[in-house]
């Protein structure tokens, strides 16, 4: 079936639906887990909240009553996805499609039939051979392989039959404007760089992957230090043995097998989808935008979020954060600001499953306004309809609203009105995280199944686990990226200068957006990506990098590196290096910083602007345990510069009114922060904004 | 034990947060412990506190661990899980950890050799089949893991572990059939002031939990409760019956009581209680009536024995008050002493456990902890290991070096007995425990604490009810 012209596609800011634009504004409801007279209530409730997109899981669990038999209503009512597609249409809803075939949800086997799960053909395995157990409640199981043929076989049975009950509901027919592809793809959380994935269809995959990476069969074995004569002299490492290494041969001479093993891994999951998405292209689910959402631990998955957005349109984070994980909100949303095409949370927590630690319905409305505060975009709420396994929805499961609904109303209401998904955070400054350093520490993971995502997902370092080895080099690289990343990330806060976090496999084109680039470098580098640093200098962007010039290429083969023009090379040995570092570099440039400040030091403040670089909404967080009267105060280009001219605020969420001459005085509870919309502000005889609300 | 297709719903965030609250209080506190002040939590553990200051005291050394990842004698990793990576640790060997959580700010320190994570599952992914159960699967990794314990590849110091047998799946079940028997539910509820704080109803089925309900569910069915606690529980309890399954044991009380209670250590805190319809149980199947005389055994133990300076009872014969039932349980000695010793654990001790689960803080300066009640636990423990009957299997609870808490005597077995023998001698019980208990505390608050006024007036109104 040929494809259709795009009706429907990914903008800057949203979803462009026809000839509307809209904010990527979306509720989840699972059908099939609610009494079917709970569907129109519920549903109205969601538009109600502000929400102009339902979302919903299609589960291949539920449907499959045997093998190649699916039951779409005739049986059980509920489960009737074509006539809740319909029904969201009728209430003038769109709806966010997501049939798999891995959905967790918190079903007992993620969503795939148990049949599936337990065919040996489809499982993946680990280095021995054997099945790889998830250890998730109600019942622990093998997960599937994203290699195996037979799997792909049985999900394009699957997909057949989605597509048969809802092809001819796609926008402009019917409501559908997205289709989700897979879900969160890190093998299933038993990501660990040796947990898997041993399938002889993998081993397959990885043969032709590196002769192809390196161009030919002697050149792998030259790369990987091993004697290949033919394909089958391919195989993975399954274990990280360092040597001690001699003058002749240091300890990393024997690293690139297994950074190729680590490449090899996000290229398995981005394959994976690719072929996913095909699948149902094939199938005639088609003609909208496709998403792939990641879990918590991004910076230590085995997927790469830029590869991803190759193959599908949008690629988001998911959040399920306490108030006191503040900053791990903060340093996700950055590196989602930085890398993804549009910043979106295909889930953003509201409550929990039962099986986690308790979130409260102020941690989920923190995190959402925390995450909107540095730059997210679009956010689905993840549940926006209570369900069995689920807790905290701000709709129960007969439709009616919980008083928590309030909250969320306010907020997308503050995000409609203000058109926040149009607004810009400027960020000046991009901290690249080096992909190959990325691979390093997880190929240096040490606690095995207790894997580097589940180890980062928990709040720990996402190197926290890596190995302390120095593998020939002058410390342990695995380690000392991070160390990097985060001293500057530390010392780029504390001296106001507004930051994203950079994935190294972004396109080249994406650096042109920034400044400042910040580059940790130590002995071996990605020629590839180097050049991109060099060329950015050359264009005029600054360039910050350190504390080793590369000499090495990811094959560890020695190779001239270029020394970026005007390049400031940094020692980070203490924290004091970073500050000296960042204030070298305003001194450079001193329009990095914002001139919107807040105190005491542990306020934050960042500011959103509009198309004409007009302040439109201004979020202070204040992330501690104490109470706090903070004084925001604004100077520079968007001072008054002595006219004496206010502008006014107006808190979105409480309605409170400020004036904010020079400065404003503000209280703020703990763990609380105010989205302050500027209703007045430093135009020409402070015009009213243009508010639509 | 749990269903695969188990259903959890009908709660909000604040009544599930509450439930969890009331049987794990830290895990909801810990969510509420200090935001990190550095903009990079990792950076603030790594660059400040392991490197610099991880040799002292540290504020949060409860439950933080250190963790060292050994490969021939070298340290290869060492992090500690709230100050993150610990250079140049000095790793004492597997066999001579005793300093390093003290030396590191830690509850306990955990040593890994290099591979052990990864055999560990690999064993336990090896030996589950399809037809496991939940309960099956974590047997089969905690096997595991002591594997990999007793092979001395994962060292933990202090060991969290006693080394007791595990059950079988078959013996766990056997357990459950007693607390909670197929196709009837148990139902908690707790109200603060006038409305409902949290409820659970939990349903087992074909032998395993497969519902388990919240309040929303619960209000959808009772329609809006009135408010008055004591008289709200039928309803509840009607509801339950009517939609879930018969309710084979309730708990309902007000938040303040049920929160004192499960923390509380207090001997005969719970029998008082009961007995006061401060929080009622209804109704009341007999492993919990027997568990409630334990109780106020114990609480007629300690209470003699304080007042009496020691000895074994004071002049209190414990033992002519819990006759009844102990007279069924000494001819079945035998018989339970193989359950517990099969078992592994004590399927009441747990309950007992579970119910009085305590908070650290509260432990030290709760209600109970006056230097009264001190002094009475420790003579209680003199009297306890000569004496008191129901504790046969102390011998067991040595070997699992509990013998410093009392909870670990309270070992009354249940699983084989008789129903209509136990019933009776439950009744029986349950009419001397009111007794024992009335007569103790007056004798004890008029002596000890001057005049008793809630009990008494407790007993009051189940009198006027």
């Amino acid at each position: 079936m040929p494809p259709r012209p795009a009706k429907v596609a990914i903008t800057a800011h949203g979803l462009r639906v026809g000839d509307r634009e809209i904010p990527i504004h979306a509720g989840a409801m699972h059908y099939w887990r609610l009494d079917r007279e709970a569907w129109r209530p519920a549903m109205k409730e969601l538009h109600a909240l502000g929400l102009p997109i339902v979302e919903t899981y299609v589960p291949w669990q539920v449907h499959e009553i045997a093998p190649g038999n699916y039951d779409f209503g005739r049986v059980d009512p509920k489960k009737d996805l074509r006539a809740f597609v319909e029904l969201a249409q009728e209430l003038g809803l769109f709806v966010f499609l997501r049939p798999g075939p891995h959905i967790n949800s918190e079903m007992t086997w993620f969503g795939l039939p148990e049949r599936i799960v337990y065919d040996k053909a489809c499982q993946a395995r680990s280095p021995s051979q054997g099945p790889v157990v998830l250890a998730f409640p109600p019942r622990m199981f093998p997960v599937p392989s994203y290699a195996s043929r037979t799997y792909f076989t049985e999900v394009a049975r699957w997909y057949e039959a989605v597509a048969d009950e809802v092809r001819d509901l796609i926008y402009p027919n019917g409501p559908i404007v997205l289709l989700q592809v897979d879900n969160e793809a890190s093998y299933y959380f038993r990501d660990a760089p040796y947990d898997q994935d041993y399938h002889p269809d993998a081993i397959e995959q990885l043969r032709d992957w590196v002769i192809a990476r390196h161009g030919s069969i002697e050149e792998a074995a030259r790369a990987h230090r091993a004697s290949y004569t033919k394909r089958e002299d391919i195989t993975p490492p399954t274990r990280f043995e360092p040597t001690e290494g001699t003058e002749e041969r240091p300890a990393w001479d024997a690293l690139a097998v297994h950074l190729d093993w680590a490449a090899f891994r996000e290229d398995l999951i981005t394959r994976a989808i690719k072929e996913f998405k095909e699948m149902l292209a094939n199938v005639g689910l088609t003609g909208v935008p496709t998403t792939h959402n990641l879990p918590l631990g991004e910076i230590s998955s085995p997927t790469s979020l830029p590869d991803l957005e190759d193959v599908v349109d949008l690629v988001g984070l998911d959040y399920y954060h306490a108030r006191r994980e503040h900053r791990v909100v903060k340093r996700r949303t950055l590196y989602l600001a930085g890398t993804s095409r549009l910043p979106i949370a295909p889930e953003l927590g509201v409550g929990a499953p039962p099986w986690f630690t308790p979130l409260s319905h102020e941690d989920s409305l923190y995190t959402a306004m925390v995450a909107y505060a540095y730059g997210l975009r679009g956010m689905c709420l993840y549940m926006a309809v209570d369900r069995d396994r689920w807790y905290g929805a701000p709709i129960d499961a007969q439709g009616n609203p919980r008083l928590e609904a309030a909250g969320w109303k306010r907020l997308i209401h503050a995000l409609e009105t203000t058109a926040f998904h149009t607004l810009v955070r400027r960020t000046p400054v991009a901290i690249l995280l080096p992909r190959e350093y990325m691979r390093l520490s997880r190929a240096t993971h040490l606690l095995g199944p207790f894997t580097p995502v589940t180890v980062e997902a928990i709040g720990m370092s996402p190197v926290e686990a890596s190995s302390e080895d120095e593998l020939g080099f002058e410390g342990p690289i695995q380690v000392l990226w991070w160390k990097m990343v985060a001293r500057f990330a530390e010392a780029l806060s504390a001296r106001n200068v507004p930051y994203v976090l950079l994935d190294g496999d972004v396109p080249e084109a994406r650096l042109r957006s920034f400044r400042a680039i910040i580059v940790p470098s130590f002995d071996f580098a990605s020629p590839q990506r180097w050049r991109a640093i060099t060329q950015f200098a050359a264009d005029g962007g600054l360039v910050v990098h350190g504390p080793a010039m590369p000499r090495l290429d990811e094959t560890f083969t020695p190779r001239p590196f270029e020394v970026p023009r005007d390049a400031q090379r940094v020692l980070v040995d203490r924290d004091e290096d970073a500050f000296a570092a960042v204030d070298a570099l305003i001194a450079r440039a001193p329009e990095l910083v914002l001139d919107v400040t807040a105190s005491p030091s542990a306020i934050e403040v960042t500011v959103h602007e509009d198309g004409r670089g007009a302040p439109r909404v201004i979020f202070v967080m204040n992330p501690t345990k104490e109470a706090v009267r903070a004084v925001v105060t604004r100077s520079g280009a968007w001072g008054d510069s002595g006219t004496g001219h206010s502008w006014k605020l107006e808190d979105r969420m409480s309605g409170e009114r400020f004036t904010f001459g020079t400065s404003v005085e503000l209280s703020l509870p703990a763990a609380s922060l105010r989205m302050l919309e500027v209703i007045e502000g430093p135009r020409e005889d402070a015009r009213e904004m243009g508010r639509t609300g | 034990m749990i269903s695969s297709d188990v259903r959890i719903q009908g709660f909000d965030a604040r009544a599930f947060t509450n439930l969890v609250s009331l049987f794990a209080p830290n895990v909801v506190f810990r969510q509420e412990r200090d935001p990190a002040d550095s903009d990079a939590p990792e950076h603030q553990a790594a660059g400040h506190a392991a490197e610099d200051d991880a040799r002292g005291e540290s504020p949060e050394r409860d439950g933080s661990l250190v963790v060292v990842v050994s490969k021939a004698g070298n340290v290869r990793k060492a992090f500690h899980t709230v100050h993150g990576r610990v250079r140049d640790l000095d790793f004492p060997g597997f066999d001579r950890l005793e300093g390093l959580p003290e030396m590191y700010g830690a509850k306990r320190v955990i040593a890994l050799r290099e591979g052990s994570l990864e055999d560990l599952f690999a064993r336990a992914s090896s030996r589950m089949h399809r037809e496991d159960d939940y309960v099956a699967q974590v047997l089969h990794v905690i096997r595991a893991i002591r594997e990999e314990m007793d092979e001395g590849r994962i060292v933990v110091h202090p060991r969290p572990f006693p080394s007791v047998p595990l059950p079988t799946p078959q013996l766990v079940r056997r357990t459950l059939d007693s607390v909670l028997p197929d196709d009837r539910s148990f139902v908690l509820a707790v109200w603060r002031g006038h409305s409902l704080w949290t409820a659970a109803i939990l349903r087992r089925r074909a032998g395993e939990i497969d519902w388990i309900a919240g309040p929303d569910q619960l209000l959808a069915w009772t329609g809006p409760l009135g408010g008055d606690w004591r008289r709200d529980h039928r309803l509840v309890s009607q509801a339950a019956a009517e939609h879930v399954a018969p309710v084979h044991l309730g708990l309902y009380g007000d938040l303040r009581s049920v929160r004192r209670l499960l923390r509380s250590r207090e001997a005969g805190a719970w029998a008082k209680a009961v007995a006061s319809r401060e929080v009622i149980l209804h109704p009341t199947p007999p492993y919990v009536a027997v568990a409630l005389g334990a109780d106020a055994a114990r609480r007629v133990a300690q209470k003699s024995s304080a007042m009496f300076g020691g000895g074994l009872f004071g002049g209190f014969d414990p033992l002519r008050r819990l006759a009844p039932v102990l007279g069924v349980l000494r001819n079945r000695v035998g018989e339970v002493a193989s359950v517990t010793q099969a078992l592994g654990f004590d399927p009441l001790k747990l309950l007992a456990q579970f119910l009085q689960r305590v908070d650290p803080v509260e432990a030290n300066e709760g209600e109970e902890g006056s230097d009264v009640s001190r002094v009475e636990e420790g003579r209680y423990g003199e009297a306890d290991a000569e004496s008191v009957v129901y504790s046969f299997d102390r011998e067991d609870a040595a070997n699992e070096g509990e013998d410093h808490d009392p909870l670990a005597r309270t070992s009354i077995p249940y699983a084989d007995l008789d129903a209509d023998e136990l019933d009776s001698a439950m009744r029986g019980l349950e009419d001397d425990v009111d007794d024992s208990t009335n007569e103790g505390e007056e004798a004890l608050d008029e002596d000890v604490d001057g005049p008793a006024t809630g009990e008494r007036e407790g007993t009051r109104e189940r009198g006027d009810d």
